[in-house]
């Protein structure tokens, strides 16, 4: 019965995902900046990014209104994305008091090689090898309440793609796109589990020396409960997003052992509609908790055997 | 990334060396349990009744068919709001969940009586907080059919729709009082089934966890006017609650009128155990101690510390789940004593406190006061008894004032003679955050050795060098270190006078016992400083050093490194002494009235230095109480005169060195032999 109780929201929210793909297009159109197509974590990227309605710190990037009883600490988050391409994300979370006040920050940087033709970059021009490097940053604060037993939260965020050409190409355009944009979310616990819609990247669209970059302006909706499940710990995370012309839903899954307190292991999987044509849908991670460190993993898998591979580092 | 899973093997492998290993305290109960002095048919047996059972209650339950459909009698709901309160969506879920609210709470019980005209005494149990959907009031069954089968009514009450529920105490303790109203209706109505069958002049509340608290919270508020909190909450209850029992209580999570609890004159039971993974500082020892009797009824008081019992196996339900369902993965399961093993003690005790306090069978209250009268009965482990009567008067409690010289009446002089140290301080308790057991006790150490010479430290030195590689080559543990001994020195030793105005207004006699309450500590002093030479002045000697010859004295062999030792667990000893106002003296061992351990170190948690890192100490600080009968030491001095005790002294001579920390010092004529019967000899 209790087995049942479970399955019964988990089958739904499998089940919604591709009803709400079925509309969408084959690829997302292009948007940027780059860094805001990148999975921030090891954690996130194993569970298909599906994270609106995620736990700790790495909701900053996904859905402030979550960092209401998100755990403090600090992540560090290192990815090697593709050949020339590798990631650096770190986050903390900082508890207040009136309302349950919560704030967090969070920093991610994207460095790779493009290619100027293509841009705005779609992720996988972290699998290429380009002619010019880049750096794809944000910076992000955010804070949230407890408004009714509503979780409201919202965050600005400062994101930014550079690119310098390299010195063989003739009339080179320089990328050099900044802007500032904020989320808004909102969440409360739902059917045992917490649910949660975040509107993500409200801004104007940036154009800059006649390159025009479209912010990927998204709502997300997602659903997400951990619980035990036997002598195991599970956790759901489902999630679809909404950008125009795009509508990509995702879920992971993860199943944890803990023989002794304060040590456990994790395997994750996780499925999504990938962004781009080259981009497999499946990811898999894997974490080793010791007291107060985490330690994850997680591999994303690409067409033609490539991979990009991402560590987390999570002190609390 | 290829090393991660490499790592995460490593990491595996070196997590599960982090467990630490099973670590007990000596067991002694072959010897100190084989004393049994109680010659009473053993109260945890069946009773000649046989059992019935019946459920009672307000018909709304919609989880359990036996609190809708089943009920025998139906009773009205109450409104606990005033005491117990949840909103939002907790209320909600509830509602859901129950199909009430606290507005129209039940009066649901489940109940096991025996056959037969009665009348019989009512005991009520209540349970404590767990988890609500996981019902809690069925897991004292085992007592309800032993008490019943002994000719009591007991009822285990639900008050599951309150668990989860915080500052909500008070609550609980109305309720079993508004299940008192209930009893008293059931006794009353001619049609029903227990008409004229309970006897309400003798009522025992029983609870455990939150419930023992409110146990005690229920025998306060019996006799009072108003609720504390609001006077628009009138009571008007005054049952005959004679006996309250706290199983692993909490303390003080209600305060009524922002101070603990005050208790008076009821029979009161603690029980508790060492590894208790729920409430894991044994508070329920503050309600022990704020209990006084002031009405000259030959009431007691007793706790009972149970080594390697948990909080949850007192109930058939919570088991070994005192951390939730996953308990296994903090808690070390394996240092419990058995679940059936830890119930036989409560039906032990329970049983025979309800017999000694309701059906007056009083040859079991030497139970109460020494565990050793009934060590047959119990399962193999280490106990500690704390006890006291209404006939116990303290000389000295350590509480009154900051002179360390002055007892808890006037004209007692409290005085030392030789003792390292000597200092009045709270009882600990272990949990972190320096909470203790709101009254305080003296310490007092003491070394009977000078330092050691240098010939001695040398001798010693290779004696223990010799034995260590004895036994490293025999393969063997390591031996006990040797400590290099100086000089025998006079025995140290306290003495509380008794004045003359207390011996007489006290009526102390040879019917009158001592009571000592003490505790032994793992500290022990160094040797005693050597006395000074009276014929050199201050400050000569260190003269004198500096006029020494600059010559350098040859090297001492360097000692063999000590190695890591586990405390000593030997029991601290002493001799008691009474002196008379003539100067005859009579005297006695401490152990032949009972036992003082070493603290019972307790290893709650699977982690290696979990405890330590959770706790400020490993061990709870229970004091040991000794009740020694004056004849006693009469008995050992002919010119002994015990009408005329002018001072007891505790000399400590028969440990070289220790630390004890000295709660109670008092005297009694009990007003009930039995207080002194069955005394281990």
């Amino acid at each position: 019965m209790r087995v049942f109780r479970f399955a019964l929201p988990l089958a739904a929210a499998l089940g919604w995902m591709p009803l709400a793909a079925s509309t969408a297009f084959a690829q997302a159109p292009p948007t940027g900046p780059l860094v805001l197509h990148i999975p921030s974590s090891a954690r996130t990227a194993a569970l298909a990014n599906a994270w609106v309605a995620g736990r700790d710190q790495d909701v900053i990037f996904h859905n402030p209104a979550q960092l209401i009883g998100a755990r403090s600490g600090v992540d560090l988050s290192l990815a090697r994305l593709g050949p020339a391409s590798t990631m650096v994300s770190l986050g903390s979370i900082y508890t207040g008091g009136k309302w349950s006040a919560t704030f967090g920050w969070g920093a991610q940087l994207v460095g790779f090689n493009g290619d100027a033709a293509r841009y705005p970059y779609s992720p996988d021009v972290t699998q290429a090898e380009g002619h010019r490097s880049g750096t794809s940053a944000l910076f992000t604060v955010g804070g949230a309440i407890v408004v009714k037993g509503f979780r409201v939260g919202a965050a600005l965020k400062y994101v930014s793609d550079i690119a310098s050409p390299a010195p063989t190409v003739l009339l080179p355009v320089r990328i050099n796109q900044h802007m500032l944009l904020a989320d808004v979310g909102v969440a409360r616990n739902l059917f045992g589990g917490a649910a949660a819609l975040a509107f993500q990247n409200i801004g104007r669209h940036s154009r800059d020396g006649g390159v025009t970059l479209p912010v990927p302006r998204q709502l997300a909706l997602g659903w997400s409960m951990v619980r035990g499940a036997g002598p195991l710990d599970l956790g759901v995370f489902t999630q679809v997003a909404h950008r125009k012309g795009w509508t990509a839903p995702a879920a992971g899954v993860e199943l944890g052992y803990s023989w002794i307190e304060g040590y456990s292991v994790m395997f994750r999987g996780g499925v999504r509609r990938p962004e781009t044509d080259t981009e497999k849908p499946v990811s898999l991670g894997a974490a080793f908790t010791m007291d107060r460190l985490t330690v994850e993993y997680a591999l994303r898998l690409f067409d033609g055997g490539r991979s990009a591979n991402g560590v987390t580092l999570r002190w609390r | 990334m290829r090393g991660f899973p490499v790592a995460l093997v490593v990491a595996a492998v070196a997590a599960a060396g982090c467990s630490q290993a099973l670590k007990f305290m000596k067991d002694d109960s072959a010897d100190i349990l084989s004393k049994q002095t109680i010659m009473a048919p053993n109260p945890a047996d069946r009773g000649p009744f046989s059992v019935k059972t019946l459920f009672y209650g307000s018909g709304t339950d919609k989880q359990r068919a036996e609190f809708r459909t089943g009920v025998t009698i139906k009773t009205k709901t109450v409104d606990v709001t005033p005491f117990a309160t949840v909103t939002g969506t907790a209320a909600k879920q509830r509602l859901k969940f129950f199909g009430f609210d606290l507005k129209k709470a039940p009066l649901n019980g489940r109940v096991w009586y025996p056959e037969g005209p009665g009348p019989f005494p009512l005991a009520l149990i209540v349970h404590g907080n767990h988890n609500y959907r996981e019902f809690s009031d069925p897991g004292y069954g085992y007592l309800g059919e032993l008490l019943a089968s002994r000719g009591f009514i007991m009822v285990s009450v639900d008050e599951n729709f309150i668990n989860g529920l915080s500052a909500e105490n008070d609550g609980r303790a109305w309720l079993l009082l508004k299940h008192l109203e209930v009893w008293k209706t059931f006794n009353e109505t001619a049609d029903g089934p227990f008409f004229g069958r309970v006897d309400m002049h003798n009522i025992a509340v029983m609870g455990h966890s939150r419930g023992g608290e409110a146990a005690a919270t229920a025998a306060a508020f019996n006799r009072l006017k108003y609720y504390p909190d609001d006077f628009k909450q009138e009571f008007t209850f005054n049952f005959a609650i004679k006996a309250v029992v706290a199983i692993a209580p909490v303390d003080g999570q209600y305060k009524p009128s922002s101070v603990f609890t005050p208790l008076e004159n009821v029979n009161y039971l603690i029980i508790h155990g060492s590894h208790d993974g729920d409430v894991s500082t044994a508070v329920g020892a503050r309600q022990y101690e704020r209990l006084q009797f002031t009405d000259g009824q030959p009431w007691f008081k007793s706790m009972v510390f149970m080594y390697r019992a948990n909080h949850g196996q007192w109930n058939t339900v919570w088991e070994n789940k005192d951390n939730g369902p996953r308990s296994g993965r903090s808690l070390d399961l394996r240092t419990l004593i058995d679940g059936e093993a830890q119930r036989q003690m409560g039906k032990v005790f329970i049983a025979g406190f309800l017999e000694a306090t309701l059906h007056q069978q009083r040859e079991y209250v030497p139970m109460f006061r020494d565990h050793r009268t009934v060590g047959s009965w119990l399962p193999k482990t280490l106990y500690t008894t704390k006890f006291q009567e209404n006939g116990f008067k303290s000389l000295a409690s350590f509480d009154r004032d900051v002179d360390l010289t002055t007892g808890s009446v006037p004209g007692v002089v409290l005085s030392g003679e030789h003792l390292s140290s000597w200092k009045e301080e709270a009882v600990p308790l272990r949990g972190r955050g320096g909470d203790n057991q709101n009254h305080n006790a003296v310490t007092l150490g003491w070394n009977n050795y000078f330092p050691a010479d240098d010939k001695v430290k040398d001798a010693a030195a290779v004696e223990n060098a010799r034995a260590m590689v004895d036994a490293r080559r025999a393969g063997t543990p390591a031996p006990p270190w040797k400590e290099a001994k100086g000089a025998p020195a006079p025995p140290a030793s306290f003495s509380v006078s008794v004045p003359e105005g207390v011996r007489t207004t006290w009526g102390v006699s040879d019917r009158s016992a001592l009571y000592l309450s003490l505790a032994a500590t793992n500290t022990t002093p160094g040797p005693r400083a050597l006395p000074k030479d009276p014929n050199k002045k201050d400050g000569a000697e260190d003269a004198a050093a500096v006029k020494k010859p600059a010559v350098k004295p040859p090297p001492r062999p360097k000692e063999p490194k000590k190695p890591k030792q586990e405390p000593d667990q030997t029991p601290l000893d002493l001799t008691v002494e009474l002196v008379d106002t003539a100067g005859h003296v009579a005297r006695l061992p401490l152990s032949q009235f009972g036992i003082a351990r070493r603290p019972l170190d307790t290893r709650l948690y699977r982690r290696a230095g979990r405890d330590a890192q959770r706790f400020s100490t490993i061990f709870e600080v229970i004091p040991q109480t000794f009740v020694m009968p004056i004849a006693d030491f009469a008995s050992t001095s002919s010119a002994f005169d015990p009408r005329q005790i002018a001072t007891i002294r505790l000399l400590f001579d028969r440990s070289d060195a220790g630390t004890i920390m000295l709660e109670h010092v008092g005297l009694s004529t009990p007003t009930d032999p039995a207080f002194l019967g069955a005394p281990v000899r």
